[in-house]
């Protein structure tokens, strides 16, 4: 179906803040239920899994924010109430700890193919923040879209490549489609805050895949740790 | 997989525990768990401060036993390789 058949919606701030509240809560439970095996085992590739969802949760919280911020205020108001301090805080804020919940993602299933090169997240942080950077400088809707097709090309390949080394193929169901789906489902989002009207026409569709995707991940998680 | 392989080494050594009755010494601990003294004096070391394990001492003698994080991470082991394996992490 073409996209200009769907109507467009604005599901306004209240459907907003319901769907962000959920993405929060549900990354929270997959960090929080996953304490105890983590405290017991040390285990690097669960810390990372863990801190994947931390920081998404955090981004949320700032994407929370942000709509707050420019649904309750004209955003140009804003800034020029309180120059940069809101609006572009928040923003790379968000840009960062999006941006780091992808790339801990994609450690988590990588790290163990490093052979103890631990320096590699150093580098993750810096891109993040470079990416974070770059947000903010250059305001254009083209670049967002550029570069948020770009984080999810490279951290597609990265888990594919990954779950795929004969090496360390488990014995058990691959994950890695729901992964990938889980990183397209994190860009478009991060997309949708970004340039709020490329994807407008299929917001309500977005934010529901989004959340079938999470309580996909959810119940895996849940279901698994014994929680 | 190091690491994994680390995973499996702590159960092993956990369980030679409890299956001694919960009360091993440490020079048939490291003859039972089949690693080099080096490695075992290392993984001692890390078992201790972790609190998998206690030092408990009868007369001159000293023994090893499980805290009750020991058995904890024994009763839970097959959850976390599970998950781990789940996971693909």
């Amino acid at each position: 179906m073409a996209l200009y058949a769907f109507p467009v919606l604005n599901l306004g701030i209240g459907a907003e803040i319901l769907y962000s509240f959920a993405i929060i809560l549900c990354s929270l439970m997959v960090y929080f239920g996953t304490r105890e095996i983590y405290n017991l085992s040390s285990y690097k590739g669960l810390k990372y899994f863990r801190l994947s969802f931390l920081f998404f949760a955090i981004a949320y919280f700032f994407r929370l924010a942000i709509e707050f911020i420019t649904a309750t205020f004209n955003v140009h108001e804003v800034l020029e109430l309180y120059p940069i301090a809101i609006g572009y805080a928040s923003l790379f804020i968000f840009m960062y700890f999006s941006s780091m919940s992808i790339f801990y993602l994609i450690y988590s299933v990588l790290w163990k193919n490093l052979k103890g090169n631990s320096k590699m997240i150093y580098a993750f942080h810096a891109i993040a923040i470079a990416m974070a950077l770059a947000a903010i400088i250059f305001n254009n809707v083209l670049f967002y879209l550029g570069l948020n097709l770009l984080l999810f090309l490279s951290a597609g390949i990265f888990i594919y490549l990954s779950s795929h080394n004969p090496k360390f193929k488990s014995k058990k169901n691959r994950f890695d489609k729901v992964y990938i789906l889980f990183l397209a489902f994190m860009v478009l989002n991060i997309i949708s805050i970004l340039v709020p009207t490329f994807l407008e026409t299929i917001k309500l569709l977005l934010y529901l895949s989004s959340l079938s995707v999470f309580f996909i991940v959810l119940y895996k998680v849940l279901k698994k740790s014994g929680d | 997989m190091a690491k994994r392989g680390r995973l499996e080494i702590l159960e092993d050594t956990l369980r030679i525990i409890k299956e001694n009755k919960n009360f091993i010494k440490p020079t048939v601990l490291l003859r039972k768990s089949k690693m080099s003294s080096s490695r075992f004096k290392e993984f001692y070391a890390e078992l201790l401060e972790k609190r998998f394990v206690n030092e408990a001492h009868r007369g001159d003698e000293r023994f090893i036993e499980l805290t009750p994080k020991g058995f904890k991470f024994l009763e839970r082991y097959k959850t976390i390789v599970d998950f781990i394996e789940e996971f693909d992490l």
